[in-house]
């Protein structure tokens, strides 16, 4: 930004900071005729002594004549008047001149650096966003090249198990039951990675219904029952009378009740119970799922809904999994505009709480009732 | 005798699955790609179709499309190893969708579902004991 008259704005006392003053008095360009202020200052630094001198004879009661301002003029040399007065005045005023127009320069010279920052941050955020997804797309295309030989593999030992291929003995049996656990297990990781995949880069789809979560919780438990038998852990679900009704999308709420029991069952010490509670509240359903493992410490406890975060994550730790269960439930229940959260004390077990929203409540603005009951009351007495 | 129209491009799947169905009972015609599918489709004259979805070349979805185009009423029966496939398959106008979970039987079921839902008589061995 160059410097004219017409953009020269107030920027503060022009004694407000002495030290600019004294800067810009040291500066060239304060004594350099192209600059405006000088010469402004020099024009009238001629009129005003004369200005000064007709005040002069006025107050003193002196006819105003030719021969009177001769007079005034013997008493001071004719170049200290027309030429000292305004080179001061040019100096003064160049030099506040000079001051904001060196101020305008930083600043805009500031702000240029800011807009450059800024341009850059946005490159790089656009950059890593792209990264993102492609690293997203990456892992659906290879989870899902994963899973197809995996697949393969699964139904042939179920077919040898199933004895559709020939007669096997009991020995064998073992060997390809164990197979089959472990292949069953990789596809279960394989899932969840394909599953988080989908849903981090945005093409998961979400079929909404109106469902009953206790037809979901029967689904849940069904699928986690075989963990629980192996473990000796009992699963302890109350639910409440009639139909806990909620629209969303039927599968993915599932997968949310299972991965919640998953965990809890993970983190459970053998023979112990989690209890599965489903209660009413304010418009919503509190679906409240609760171990009694050895807790999570607090400073884990907010960072285990980012990705790939497990509460232990040495090598060493004793639970399997890729660490997505919480991120997965997390991105269902935010796209069901719910809630999630955990809450824990270490030594004392861990809850894992979700709210959603009943069926048939408005989705917008619906997370908090007490904006609800401001804008009923303002309807009130707008009537 | 039924025939089946079974499209997969992974040639292990193909017999894993030509297996499963021909031990219940059916015909197999195999197609190893979308392009081989619809050629085997014109000539055999199958009474009911399997087909991939992720294949090169040509995905089972465009097959599925062609094929309707041709014949609207064949029973359809989408077959994948990616389960958000589900979503969406009654707006292709496939009959039914089977995960690949590891459970091949779970297609055999499925083709026996789509058959009775099609009034399609279903070969003895088929039927569930």
């Amino acid at each position: 930004m160059s410097y004219t008259p017409a953009n020269r704005a107030y920027r503060g006392h022009f004694l407000a900071d002495s030290k600019e003053f004294l800067r810009a008095l040291g500066d060239p360009y304060t004594y350099w005729p192209g600059n405006p202020d000088f010469v402004f200052g020099f024009l009238w630094g001629i009129p005003i002594p004369v200005v000064t001198m007709t005040v002069h004879l006025y107050a003193a009661n002196i006819a105003i004549s030719p021969a009177a301002y001769t007079n005034l003029l013997q008493t001071y040399p004719l170049y200290f008047i027309f030429v000292l007065h305004p080179l001061l005045f040019a100096i003064i005023f160049g030099a506040l001149g000079t001051k904001i127009c060196r101020r305008d320069e930083r600043i805009s010279e500031l702000l240029s650096v800011e807009e450059q920052r800024n341009r850059e941050l946005c490159e790089a955020n656009a950059r890593l966003t792209e990264v993102d997804r492609l690293k997203s797309e990456f892992l659906a295309n290879v989870t899902h090249e994963l899973k197809s030989p995996l697949v393969t593999a699964l139904g042939y030992t179920d077919r040898i198990l199933g004895k559709h291929l020939g007669e096997i003995n009991d020995k064998q049996i073992k060997g390809l039951e164990v197979s089959k656990r472990n292949l069953q297990r990789l596809r279960g990781l394989i899932d969840e990675i394909l599953d988080f995949s989908r849903l981090e880069a945005g093409v998961a789809r979400f079929d909404m219904t109106t469902v009953d979560l206790k037809g979901i919780v029967a689904i849940a438990l069904e699928n986690i029952a075989l963990k629980a038998r192996e473990r000796k852990l009992s699963i302890t679900p109350h639910l409440p009378p009639g139909v806990a009704a909620v629209d969303g999308d039927a599968h993915k709420l599932c997968q949310v009740i299972t991965n919640l029991l998953d965990n809890a069952l993970k983190f459970s010490p053998d023979g112990a119970e989690v209890r599965l509670e489903i209660s009413p509240a304010d418009k919503q359903w509190h679906i409240s799922v609760v171990d009694q493992g050895k807790g999570i410490p607090p400073h884990v406890l907010c960072t285990l809904f980012e990705r790939f975060r497990q509460a232990d994550g040495s090598l060493s730790r004793p639970h399997n999994g890729v660490g997505l269960g919480l991120v997965i439930v997390k991105k269902i229940v935010q796209a069901h505009h719910g809630k999630v959260w955990l809450e824990s004390a270490e030594g004392k077990g861990t809850t894992a709480h979700v709210l959603l929203l009943a069926a048939g409540t408005d989705a917008t603005g619906e997370g908090n009732s007490s904006e609800l009951k401001e804008v009923a009351h303002a309807d009130h007495f707008t009537d | 005798m039924l025939t089946i129209l079974l499209t997969e491009d992974d040639a292990d799947q193909r017999a894993l699955y030509g297996d499963v169905l021909r031990e219940a009972g059916y015909d197999i015609v195999e197609a190893s790609s979308g392009r081989d599918a619809l050629a085997k489709f014109k000539a055999q004259k199958p009474d009911l179709i399997v087909l991939d979805i992720q294949m090169p070349e040509m995905d089972g979805i465009e097959v599925l499309t062609e094929i309707l185009k041709k014949d609207r009423q064949i029973p359809l029966i989408l077959h994948s190893a990616y389960p958000a496939y589900k979503a969406n398959f009654l707006t292709w106008g496939a009959d039914a969708f089977v995960v690949k979970s590891g459970a091949p039987s779970e297609l055999a079921d499925a083709v026996r579902r789509v058959c009775e839902e099609h009034g399609i008589p279903v070969p003895t061995a088929a039927k569930k004991p």
